[in-house]
């Protein structure tokens, strides 16, 4: 049975934030600013689970909850305008735990994973952190 | 003396779950491949794991002591080891658990093109059970992609120039150039 192909749908608009959940251990450090950033790692399913935070919303959820109150996790977005930029197409993939849920489909070749990274945004902290905070994190956490 | 160049791992083997023996050995130079190698044995502890790491020299580099190991090892292994503890659906995304096997390869990798100044890798769990050892340094990305079930790949790139490569990490040697590059 050949893999299911997932469509763009195009009723999903260009600024619509799609949220994703960041495990702290693939936050990296960029020596060059000594901030943390996210590992393009995060980007390689080529279905790659999301939240759309329209539907999230519809749903009374907020990002917070996203995070399903673990201290381990992060959270970032990018728009699916980035997605597109970079031929993927985006859907929505409502699971019985998760109605929110979609996917950014397509495959993901290393450039393609460093353009989503790059194009990513901060969410929860709002902004880049330095790495020093999170590897004082990991310590606290045991990891 | 020269410098150590491109020290070579001899294949780690994996002892018993969450043990491996990884060996290190500095390159023979001609006027040493008569002399007796000399082998020094280091241990690490992480958690409820061991690792052991052989060094086999040939001959003892300038501004080596007797105890000195590249000082990307102890760290590098460290981060494996904590890759390695994440339980399943450590992502909440139904992420598995980092294979001995990756590790394994990883290392054998990193033996190929790290010198003794190489910077540590931050080592980066992906989602398949794989793993992904990066650096980002100088305005340089350089990944190493180790997927649980395809070849390891590479992807560079050098943000000011604007130039990128990425393919099959089979080729150490522009691997290593790219870290020295980057280091």
């Amino acid at each position: 049975m050949s893999p299911p192909v997932f469509q763009d749908d195009l009723s999903i608009p260009d600024e619509e934030r799609l949220l994703r959940r960041v495990h702290i251990q693939q936050i990296v450090r960029d020596d060059d600013t000594g901030l943390a950033r996210v590992s393009s790692g995060v980007f390689r399913d080529k279905e790659l689970s999301i939240n759309l935070e329209s539907a999230l919303s519809d749903l009374g959820g907020s990002a917070e909850s996203c995070l399903q109150a673990s201290s381990a996790h992060k959270l970032i977005s990018i728009t699916a305008q980035n997605a597109r930029q970079f031929n993927q197409s985006v859907c929505r993939d409502p699971v019985p735990d998760d109605l929110s849920h979609g996917l950014v489909y397509g495959s993901k070749s290393g450039s393609v994973r460093d353009g989503l990274r790059a194009a990513a945004d901060w969410v929860i902290p709002a902004n880049a952190p330095r790495y020093e905070e999170i590897e004082a994190e990991r310590r606290l956490l045991g990891i | 003396m020269a410098a150590i160049a491109l020290p070579q791992f001899q294949p780690t083997t994996a002892l018993t779950g969450d043990q491996f023996e990884s060996r290190w050995e500095h390159p023979a130079t001609s006027s040493a491949a008569l002399s007796k190698p000399k082998v020094r044995r280091y241990k690490f502890s992480f958690g409820k794991s061991a690792f052991k790491v052989v060094v086999t020299e040939h001959v003892v580099p300038a501004g080596f002591t007797e105890n000195s190991l590249p000082t990307w090892v102890e760290p590098t292994i460290a981060a494996f080891m904590t890759v390695r503890s994440l339980p399943e659906n450590w992502d909440l995304y139904g992420g598995k658990t980092v294979g001995s096997d990756v590790v394994v390869e990883s290392l054998s990798i990193l033996g190929q093109i790290m010198d003794a100044a190489s910077p540590a890798p931050s080592v980066v769990p992906l989602g398949d059970g794989g793993l992904q050892l990066e650096w980002h340094r100088n305005q340089q990305d350089l990944e190493i992609v180790f997927p649980s079930d395809d070849v390891p790949q590479f992807y560079y790139r050098d943000r000011r120039a604007g130039i990128e490569q990425d393919g099959l990490a089979s080729d150490f040697s522009n691997l290593a150039r790219l870290l020295r590059g980057i280091a």
